[in-house]
């Protein structure tokens, strides 16, 4: 990294500091001063307690100079107590902004950057390692040791400063104690240097097997795959695996360990040696008269605090510095432009639902791969049509609905709202018109109105007028509190487990709350029972009402009710019509598709 | 609230770690307990050097006599320097090896722990407790600060030991005064500690909820909902909310902790100016020399970091001890139901089995009604029994209780004869290949995703084979690596992601594999497309051949080559017969049937409706 790119982060991270977090970073320097200084108290005062009782001073001297020991620490270390307690508080708080600006980046981001794999491995990466102590937290870790360290030299000097004034000690040596402490700094300097590069690489060089970690956790803590490690026997596996990547981990990790270790050794003996220079010099000085007795506690003791300061000063400026690659990539997670193309357009509210939405010639590849998930689809929607859209697996019938919900961009095409390109429009805005139900919809353990409503507030009546539209009635009906409750246990531990059918009913009835002109269903029946899916199929135009409503579904009976059906076939559309019409052409793929489910019901 | 009292006592947490690190890794216990003289005797040459600097100067002796002396003081100071830092390095590592082998522990625990009793959000609560305390989070990893607690409060003791007994050769008034501090501090923290574990409920149902919410926007499968139905406002709201609710918290536990601390000084400052006036007094009636009054100054400044160390380490412990509770009560678990193993599953692994169900009920734990209730059934070897009815009719229960994941609440489930309870738990697994409806796979190769082993004890050809069956042939053919393909991007850069179906017909790949006498198939049509739909179906005489099968399916039409039907409504027998038989009977399942085969007619019927 350049310098340039050391100060920008540097003045990003102060910048952050101080403006997100201002209260915290204060009351952080502030103890930080208070304590560094407090411990100075006791070593200035035992002096001159030692040299009065020496001197044979009167007793009372004496006891004043304890007193004031004693007093002054008692009120220093009473305000630190203060301080330490309030930051602690703020900290915390720090911490709770820090966890949900990653939910705030993820409910930002464009989905598509949501999918990328490189971008979940990078906010992987800097999460696990704002959890082994780097990115922000290590900058304010930072912060607080420098102003710790500033105030230590500043006090140090303070104290040693009539030493370096003594006649009785000859130049030669006082500049001899500032050479040792020069090295001993230097020394310091270059070893941690060499522990922290050990570090990064170590570090650098697990990401990939922290990502494993992680997925396995996460594997192991789900639901599902209980029943399969138990059945299936996995059990035995699973535990080798990770043992296998643990120990390959953790016997990198010893290796690491082990040089570290070495590279302290060098520094540990200069420092000793300083050491007992300076008690040497000091001795010295102190036989021939120039020094009490009693000082020359104080001054070894602050020449090394001096030393150690300037060292861990200099230790921590590299390693403010080495943080800073993590910083660095940190930002860079937060830097991922959140949508794709930022459209300003508003979308023109009309009562008569006039939206006409159409696809033209748009292909479509997902990032990094060759094959064309669409080729060349054109569409047009009419307005208040109901529009069925079937295929094999993997046909591209998905793909559609997320470029229609601008989930991602076309690769080639364009596809028009209102003869308007849609990425000209406000992303919310565009949003506004559409209701859809995924196949692999999520509902949230929070209250049923809110989730109904996917928001804070709820018009009561609506949505239990909507959940009774989608079947839900008689469920909601025997809810302890009615919409009140809350679904699942995950976070009120008195909510209702609910089934996958009754999930989609859901689902279907917060599709209904928003009112969107446009309604795309997901085989919205694949989890419902004979009954309940033979209910949403004769309800199916009460429930899609004036609007223009899409249906994406493997069982054919839904073609029934909408007036054209598109079949997919490799990324591409084969077939439209009626369904009267396409069951004509014998040699097509509807028909293919809807003799194969078809045979099973037709009862002689 | 229920006030609970650990399970396990401080000194039985702290006499288990020391086993457990004598197993795992006796390196980080040998070193923590070399760790504490070496402190320890540091501690004292860091006061007794300057004492001897003073001796020495007032003594009046020469510097050829002095400085071998403070020499010899200080290569011993870098000897245990030395020891602690670079040993310390070797120890961390030491105890990350410790860590990662008591996680398996938990690991292994909640893989075969019985399902039923895991199923149970207490369990997998305490389970989740339990992984926390073995890993790192906010700078606290209650698995080894426990040790280091423990350790801690031992060689504080030790030094506190030593140090009175310097002390009390000055003064033996001294030990008293600076002893009698601690036990207001003691209480103070007591005081403190109380308060906080009598809101420690309250505090993390708090936390958890607050993870809740900032853990939804993470997650993947929701990012498509929150950004149509545009719920960044909510999420964000119900965050702050519970934020501000912490905040509180935090307020209050800081000003508890200031008043506890505020006590703690006030006692400080009483002791220390006590202890410094009777030396100041002895020195007077000559009683101490100069040196001694530097030694024991110092000696009694860092005496207070004794007691200081001994209650912090306390706490740590104590705190950490509450935590490693958790560890070992999951670990622990009792095993409600091992089986008693005088059967084995081997007799019974060749050839279809006989299914009987004895008045089998089964009620979910404080649920008011059975789930399934009274229920007696025969399956026939070799029999296909398909199994209908609508949402909460019992079935994934019925499901869960034949492959041993739940046992009846009363009543009997036989396999050939034998109760299950006569089968190790384990062994009786072998003997059911399940396709459940919810999918979860994890980031392994296709490979060992069907065998459920290691490549190395897996018989490939056996798993492309089955993988064909399932209709993945194509799959695997457009797959450079094939079978070796691994599953997730995320965590393989040429990893692969399967769709809806095609995991669906992994899964069944992987039943086919296991190739158990029992087979159950649990919707595993809902994510396919008609023609692979169709091509399962045709397959399944050829899937269940020399098995005896259980298909259940909200597609009626599957039920056409069953030899029998049964339909369960509200956890009994509603009907049972072959599917003309039914249709022939008219009642539930011909409706059923109707409702969903009309469409498929000519003119449907309830097309009429629309």
């Amino acid at each position: 990294m350049t310098a340039r790119e050391h100060l920008r982060i540097f003045r990003r991270g102060a910048e952050y500091s101080l403006r997100v977090n201002r209260k915290y970073t204060v009351l952080l320097m502030a103890n930080a001063v208070l304590s560094s200084v407090t411990g100075y108290v006791p070593i200035y005062f035992s002096a001159r307690v030692i040299d009065a009782l020496i001197a044979g001073a009167p007793v009372r001297t004496v006891l004043f100079y304890a007193a004031l020991t004693v007093g002054i620490v008692f009120a220093a270390n009473l305000l630190c107590t203060y301080l330490a307690c309030e930051k602690e508080a703020a900290r915390k708080g720090v911490w709770r902004n820090e966890e949900w600006s990653y939910s705030e980046k993820a409910m930002g981001m464009a989905y598509e950057s949501m999918e990328d794999p490189e971008v979940d491995r990078l906010r992987y990466r800097i999460r696990r390692e704002s959890q082994i102590g780097q990115n922000l937290f290590l900058f304010y870790q930072h912060i607080e040791r420098l102003t710790c360290q500033a105030a230590r030299i500043a006090a140090s000097l303070a104290l040693t400063a009539s030493f370096f004034t003594l006649p009785s000690v000859p130049l030669g040596l006082k500049l001899a104690i500032g050479a040792g402490v020069a090295a001993a700094m230097l020394l310091q300097t270059l070893a941690t240097q060499k522990i922290n590069g050990l570090d990064r690489d170590f570090n650098a060089s697990s990401v990939e097997i922290n990502i494993l970690f992680e997925h396995f956790d996460d594997y192991i803590a789900h639901y599902g795959a209980g029943k399969d490690v138990r059945l299936y026997g996995m059990g035995g596996f699973l535990r080798d695996f990770l043992l296998s990547a643990d120990r390959e981990y953790w016997e990198r990790d010893l290796k690491v360990s082990c040089r570290k270790a070495l590279w302290t050794l060098p520094a540990a003996v200069l420092n000793i040696g300083l050491k007992f220079g300076v008690y040497a010099v000091l001795l010295y000085a102190a036989m021939r008269g120039g020094v009490t007795a009693g000082s020359i506690a104080k001054y070894v003791t602050c020449v090394m605090l001096l030393a150690e300061a300037l060292v861990r000063m200099t230790e921590t400026l590299q390693e403010a510095l080495d943080n800073n690659h993590y910083l660095k990539r940190y930002f860079s997670y937060f830097d991922i432009p959140n949508r794709m193309y930022q459209g300003s357009l508003t979308v023109e509210k009309r009562d008569d639902n006039e939206y006409e939405v159409e696809f033209r010639n748009v292909s479509f590849r997902y990032p990094g791969t060759k094959v064309y998930a669409l080729k060349d689809v054109s569409l047009k929607f009419q307005v208040g049509e109901r529009l069925a859209i079937v295929g094999m697996n993997g046909s591209g019938k998905t793909t559609f609905i997320k470029l229609l919900c601008r989930l991602y961009d076309p690769t080639e095409g364009e596809i028009l709202l209102n003869g308007v390109n849609i990425q000209k429009y406000d992303y919310d805005e565009y949003m506004s018109i559409f209701s859809v139900v995924f196949q692999d919809f999520s509902l949230f353990a929070l209250k049923l109105g809110e989730v109904v409503a996917a928001g804070r507030e709820f018009e009561e009546a609506r949505v239990r007028e909507c959940l009774e539209k989608a079947n839900f009635g008689q469920r909601l009906a025997a809810l302890p509190k009615g919409v009140h409750t809350y679904l699942y246990k995950s976070y009120d531990p008195e909510g209702v487990e609910i089934s996958g059918g009754e999930g989609q009913k859901i689902a279907l009835a917060r599709a209904l709350y928003k009112d969107a002109p446009f309604i795309l269903l997901d085989e919205p029946t694949a989890a419902l029972d004979p009954v309940s899916e033979y209910e949403v199929y004769s309800n199916f135009n009460r429930i899609s009402g004036e609007k223009t409503a899409v249906y994406i579904s493997h069982r054919l009976a839904s073609c029934r009710f909408c007036d054209r059906i598109a079949v997919f076939h490799r990324g591409r559309i084969i077939q439209q019509g009626s369904h009267e019409e396409l069951l004509a052409d014998r040699a097509g793929k509807y028909c293919e598709l809807w003799n194969a489910q078809a045979q099973y019901y037709i009862t002689s | 609230m229920k006030k609970t009292k650990p399970g396990y006592s401080l000194f039985s947490n702290f006499a288990w770690s020391v086993r457990m690190l004598m197993r795992y890794s006796r390196t980080a216990l040998l070193l923590s307990a070399l760790f504490i003289p070496v402190r320890i005797g540091l501690k004292y040459l860091e006061i007794y050097l300057p004492s001897l600097a003073v001796s020495e100067v007032t003594k009046g002796q020469p510097l050829c006599h002095a400085l071998p002396r403070v020499g010899l003081v200080m290569l011993a100071i870098l000897a245990g320097s030395v020891v602690l830092k670079a040993l310390g390095y070797i120890r961390s590592s030491a105890l990350g090896i410790y860590r990662y082998k008591m996680a398996d522990l938990v690991t292994g625990k909640r893989l075969s722990l019985f399902y039923q009793t895991y199923e149970q959000k207490e369990v997998r609560d305490l389970a989740g407790r339990a992984e926390t305390v073995t890993q790192m989070w906010d700078g606290v990893l209650p698995l080894t600060d426990m040790v280091e607690g423990a350790f801690g409060v031992a060689e504080n003791l030790l030094g506190y030991l030593l140090f009175g007994t310097v002390i009390s050769f000055a003064s033996p008034w001294l030990v008293p005064i600076l002893t009698a501090a601690p036990i207001v501090n003691l209480l103070s923290v007591r005081a403190y500690n109380k308060w906080e574990y009598a809101h420690r409920k309250q505090m993390t149902d708090l936390d958890q909820r607050l993870w809740y919410v900032a853990g939804l926007p993470d997650d993947f499968s929701a990012a498509k909902d929150i950004r149509i139905y545009s719920m960044a406002s909510w999420l964000r709201a119900c965050y702050r909310d519970l934020s501000g609710q912490q905040a509180r918290w935090d307020k209050a536990l800081v000003k508890r902790n200031f008043f506890t601390r505020t006590a703690d000084l006030a006692v400080i400052l009483l002791r220390d100016g006590g202890a410094y006036a009777l030396l100041i007094h002895m020195f007077y009636k000559g009683q101490i020399s100069v040196d001694e009054f530097v030694l024991y100054f110092a000696a009694i400044a860092s005496f207070a970091s004794w007691v200081d160390g001994i209650l912090s380490c306390w706490n740590k412990a104590n705190t950490m001890s509450l935590k490693l509770c958790d560890f070992r009560a999951f670990v622990d678990y009792p095993e409600e139901w091992a089986g008693r193993g005088s059967a084995r599953a081997e007799d019974h692994r060749d050839a279809p089995p006989e299914i009987t169900l004895r008045n089998v009920c089964f009620r979910y734990e404080g649920a008011r009604e059975d789930t399934i209730h009274n229920l007696s059934l025969q399956i026939k070897r070799g029999e296909k029994l398909a199994l209908v009815g609508p949402t909460g009719a019992g079935k994934t229960t019925l499901v869960k209780l034949l492959c041993g994941l739940y046992r009846p609440t009363s009543g009997e489930i036989l396999f050939n004869g034998v109760p299950l309870s006569d089968f190790n738990r384990e062994e009786y697994y072998q003997l059911v290949a399940p396709v459940f409806q919810e999918i979860q796979t994890a980031f392994f190769s296709l490979a060992e995703t069907v065998s459920g082993k290691s490549l190395a004890d897996t018989d490939l050809e056996r798993a492309r084979q089955c993988m064909c069956r399932a209709g993945l042939g194509e799959k695997l053919d457009g797959l450079p690596d094939g079978i070796y393909t691994k599953l997730n991007k995320k965590v393989h850069r040429d990893g692969t992601e399967l769709s809806g179906g095609e995991a669906q017909k992994l899964m069944l790949a992987r039943a086919l594999y296991k190739d158990a006498p029992l087979l159950i198939l649990d919707e595993p049509t809902a994510a396919l497309d008609p023609i692979a739909e169709s091509r399962i179906y045709t397959q399944f005489n050829e899937m269940t051949e020399n098995k005896t099968a259980l298909f259940i399916s909200h597609r009626l039409a599957s039920t056409a080559f069953c030899d029998r039907i049964i339909l369960l409504e509200k956890g009994q027998i509603a009907q049972e017969g072959t599917h003309r038989e039914l249709i022939r009977a008219g009642g539930k399942y011909k409706e059923l049937f109707e409702m969903q085969s009309c469409w498929y007619q000519e003119n449907p019927k309830g097309g009429e409706k629309l």
